[in-house]
């Protein structure tokens, strides 16, 4: 069985939710697949009009992954160690900076696990970052149990219409 | 007076657009600069001359999204022989037909016609709404 009759599985059963863009004939050129928790952070209405416009902006971001003719390394990330396969999505601005953390089911398909702010985090080699690397890891077992997430450092491999640049980080 | 309460825009689908605006003008900006750079024809250190602005603030520019104002977006493009065509597009105007990516296409109104092509993805009918939107295209000159 592929993976991909796995993903639609979770979707029936509720563990994963396809993002799909908000703006009226938006064509998806690729695939994005969030958990119930992200799923109820984008769907969910707050009181605080400040978290409403974080919100409306990290749906944009998201998006961008779904439907963008080009992805460049600012905006999608290969975190350290590579061997683990797992992303960060960077929705920067405004203020609070947030990563959404996810691997890779197959080319073009993203599994979007959880996300983290980034002020939380600290340097690159932190136990914070650590932490939240394991639960990507964690949520996609949960999920996927024995199949693996796509293990690549070539992004063309992975994403297309990938710009050229620096996808992943090396130690020094 | 008219109730014009039922026309007002939710905080969230405001700041969703406007997001949404700056990712399409940015990622246009940045593959434009991306071919210019593939073809040898521009560096950051160059638009920086051009500009006459500090090479940091060339970084900044093309490393986010971000409220670029139009000037500046216009010098950006015209440092690399480029200008803004604007098309305006009702959401409802929009080609009912559209391309999906076959993982995703689905999810979409299920009364959609759904049309598979091996190899390249699928066609969906896609849902439509009355607002408009800004559409973008960026033409070398």
């Amino acid at each position: 069985m592929s993976i991909g009759n796995v993903v639609h599985w979770r979707v029936n059963e509720g563990l994963l939710f396809p993002l799909l863009p908000k703006a009226a004939g938006s064509a998806p050129l690729r695939a994005m697949y969030v958990t119930k928790k992200l799923w109820d952070l984008l769907r969910t209405s707050h009181e605080d009009p400040e978290l409403e416009d974080r919100i409306g902006h990290l749906q944009a971001d998201l998006e961008v992954f779904v439907e963008s003719p080009s992805i460049d390394p600012k905006y999608l990330f290969l975190l350290y160690p590579t061997r683990d396969a797992v992303w960060e999505i960077r929705s920067t601005r405004p203020d609070p900076s947030i990563r959404v953390l996810g691997n890779f089911a197959d080319r073009d398909v993203f599994i979007a696990t959880h996300c983290a702010l980034r002020e939380e985090l600290g340097g690159w080699e932190s136990r914070q970052w650590k932490e939240v690397k394991r639960t990507a890891a964690s949520r996609w077992r949960q999920l996927f149990h024995t199949y693996e997430p796509r293990k690549e450092t070539d992004v063309k491999a992975l994403v297309t219409g990938a710009l050229d640049g620096k996808y992943f980080k090396t130690r020094a | 007076m008219e109730n014009t309460s039922k026309r007002e825009l939710k905080r969230r689908d405001r700041a969703y657009y406007r997001r949404r605006q700056q990712n399409r003008v940015f990622a246009a900006l940045t593959s434009l600069f991306a071919e210019e750079v593939a073809k040898g024809s521009i560096t950051k250190k160059d638009l920086a001359e051009i500009l006459g602005r500090d090479p940091s603030q060339i970084t900044r520019w093309l490393s986010a999204p971000s409220n670029f104002e139009l000037d500046t977006i216009s010098d950006i493009l015209l440092a690399m022989g480029a200008e803004m065509d604007v098309r305006l597009v009702r959401f409802a105007d929009r080609p009912k037909l559209n391309f999906a990516h076959p993982m995703i296409a689905r999810y979409f109104n299920p009364s959609a016609q759904i049309t598979v092509r091996v190899g390249e993805g699928v066609r969906v009918r896609s849902p439509t709404s009355a607002t408009a939107e800004t559409a973008i295209a960026i033409r070398p000159s």
